[in-house]
């Protein structure tokens, strides 16, 4: 594995596998930061209007099993229309 | 941000919400549009066909497009985020590589015009030799430079 911090090769021995699956959680979390970042811009952005709009949108459901065993069957759900949202600062 | 090597885009085997993100795909088509402050933002468009492997096979192969214009792609910067946009395709190798084996193809576009694409539909020539994967594929470096500066100039 290559650090890019150091330019150096580092193995992946038992020893350091501890060590990679921080970083890589390190990692992750800043993926994850960056989505988050994007979507805090889209839903919770000051003074602005955001709408989302569901054109033909299908998603089909897998069958389902309930808890007594019963076949719940599946399902297509089809998504039109739109949502908005408009946020606006107050000072108090 | 720092880097931690080529995969940098971590992908374990067992990743329960990219296995979730990926079976919500394969099941989902239509569109998506995202306004902000009364300007095209984002397109969604997700395509998925069923078809036939063989005649004497009745397994049917789900393959699914999922289309992602950014129609104003400045909206989509991170100021934070000290990745560019080359650095994140080199490490996302195993991302990529799980698009494909779920029969995902994922492309990029900037306001319209096709710019990376990820997964089944990537068929990489000179691009193989940025990203190190048969799965990315750079359809055009015109708007994957565009689309970089979009996100370090924001």
């Amino acid at each position: 594995m290559l650090n890019n911090d150091t330019g150096k090769h580092t193995s992946m021995g038992e020893g350091q596998r501890g060590k990679t699956q921080g970083e890589e959680q390190k990692v992750q979390s800043q993926w994850a930061q960056v989505v988050s970042q994007i979507m805090e811009k889209v839903v919770s952005g000051t003074n602005m209007s955001s709408t989302i709009e569901f054109d033909n949108l299908e998603v089909d459901v897998p069958k389902a099993t309930g808890p007594d065993g019963r076949d719940l069957g599946g399902a297509t759900w089809k998504l039109n229309g739109k949502v908005v949202w408009t946020t606006e600062a107050h000072k108090d | 941000m720092i880097l931690f090597g080529r995969k940098h885009l971590h992908v374990s085997e067992s990743d329960q919400i990219v296995d979730s993100l990926f079976k919500i795909l394969n099941s989902t088509s239509g569109f998506v549009k995202l306004e902000v402050s009364n300007r095209p933002a984002l397109k969604i468009e997700i395509d998925r066909n069923d078809s036939a492997e063989g005649e004497d096979n009745n397994d049917n192969i789900r393959r699914t497009i999922v289309k992602l214009d950014l129609l104003e792609p400045t909206f989509f910067s991170v100021p934070d985020d000290q990745t560019g946009l080359f650095d994140k395709l080199r490490t996302a190798t195993e991302f990529a590589q799980k698009l494909t084996d779920n029969g995902i193809t994922f492309s990029l576009l900037r306001k319209g015009k096709e710019a990376i694409t990820l997964g089944e539909g990537a068929r990489p020539s000179l691009s193989r030799i940025i990203t190190k994967s048969d799965d990315i594929q750079l359809d055009s470096v015109k708007e994957s430079v565009k689309l970089k500066n979009d996100f370090d100039d924001a």
